[in-house]
């Protein structure tokens, strides 16, 4: 779990409600998918072995098979580290008063996008598909005011239950930050009018 | 007739990009990977585990393995008995 105080801006009063990463069922594709990869070299080396044993005692072909199967094995398994941590880098925090987006897409691009809860205007989960049904997990949808259109909670588990808590966050986070939505408003206003006034 | 060792020295270059990419992997995950000791635990797995394959590997290349032969491509045409009388 994080400590709060890592977060930029951190307010005194600000908790940690959610810390929420993309269901771990996700990943199980991926990992299946490079553990079978990683265990090719031994699986050919086993058919090498049984089919073809005066290769396996060649001193100059098993040299060989010994170099680029260890290189195949330390590719896989550095791609499998990094499907890992593309999951693992991929954080929705939500505290009681904004909700922090950290994306992680390979391995030089990553985003962090915040939003203040007051600016929530809709919550909506979806559980789709069998597996996401039995196990309890979907996606989260959160529709804004501001600039960004809408933030997405991707496979999180109980989508139901956070979405429902971030509406709750929202109301409370909008009537203790009032001040603040009064001057967000009048800086809209201000500007709307001023984009509206006949440039000389 | 390809030299032995040009295998090996490919090897070698191909672990060097591996560590590198490795190094960058983990750095990565030290810097983002907010969780702390956990983080720590798994770049520890995924580096442990790539030395072992790597020392094992370079240990059996190094001590076991005689570089000084060729791999001979096509055999038929490399041997010379075919200019014998």
């Amino acid at each position: 779990m994080i400590d709060i105080k890592h977060l930029p801006n951190c307010r005194n009063d600000e908790t940690l409600i959610y810390f929420l990463r993309r269901h771990p069922i996700s990943l199980v594709g991926v990992f299946v998918g490079y553990i079978l990869l990683l265990l090719m070299p031994i699986a050919a080396f086993t058919i090498l072995q049984v089919n073809w044993p005066e290769l396996v005692t060649d001193p100059v072909f098993f040299p060989l098979v010994v170099l680029g199967s260890s290189l195949f094995f330390l590719f896989c398994w550095l791609f499998l580290f990094q499907a890992f941590l593309d999951y693992y880098l991929d954080i929705w925090i939500v505290t009681n008063h904004r909700i922090v987006n950290m994306t992680q897409t390979g391995l030089f691009h990553r985003e962090v996008a915040e939003l203040r809860l007051y600016r929530v205007q809709d919550a909506s989960a979806s559980v789709r598909g069998f597996l996401a049904t039995i196990l309890g997990y979907g996606r989260i949808e959160i529709q804004t005011a501001g600039e960004h259109a809408h933030f997405v909670f991707e496979d999180i588990p109980h989508p139901q239950e956070v979405a429902k808590t971030i509406l709750q966050l929202a109301e409370k986070d909008r009537s203790e930050s009032i001040g603040d939505v009064v001057e967000e408003l009048e800086l809209e206003s201000n500007k709307h009018h001023d984009s509206k006034k006949p440039s000389k | 007739m390809i030299p032995l060792v040009w295998f090996l020295l490919a090897w070698i270059v191909c672990v060097g990009v591996f560590l590198i990419l490795a190094l960058m992997t983990t750095a990565l995950a030290l810097r983002f990977g907010l969780s702390g000791s956990r983080v720590v635990l798994f770049c520890g797995g995924f580096i442990g585990v790539a030395i072992i394959v790597i020392g094992t590997v370079g240990t059996y290349a190094f001590m076991q393995v005689d570089w000084s032969t060729s791999l001979s491509v096509m055999p038929s045409i490399s041997t010379t008995d075919y200019l014998l009388p």
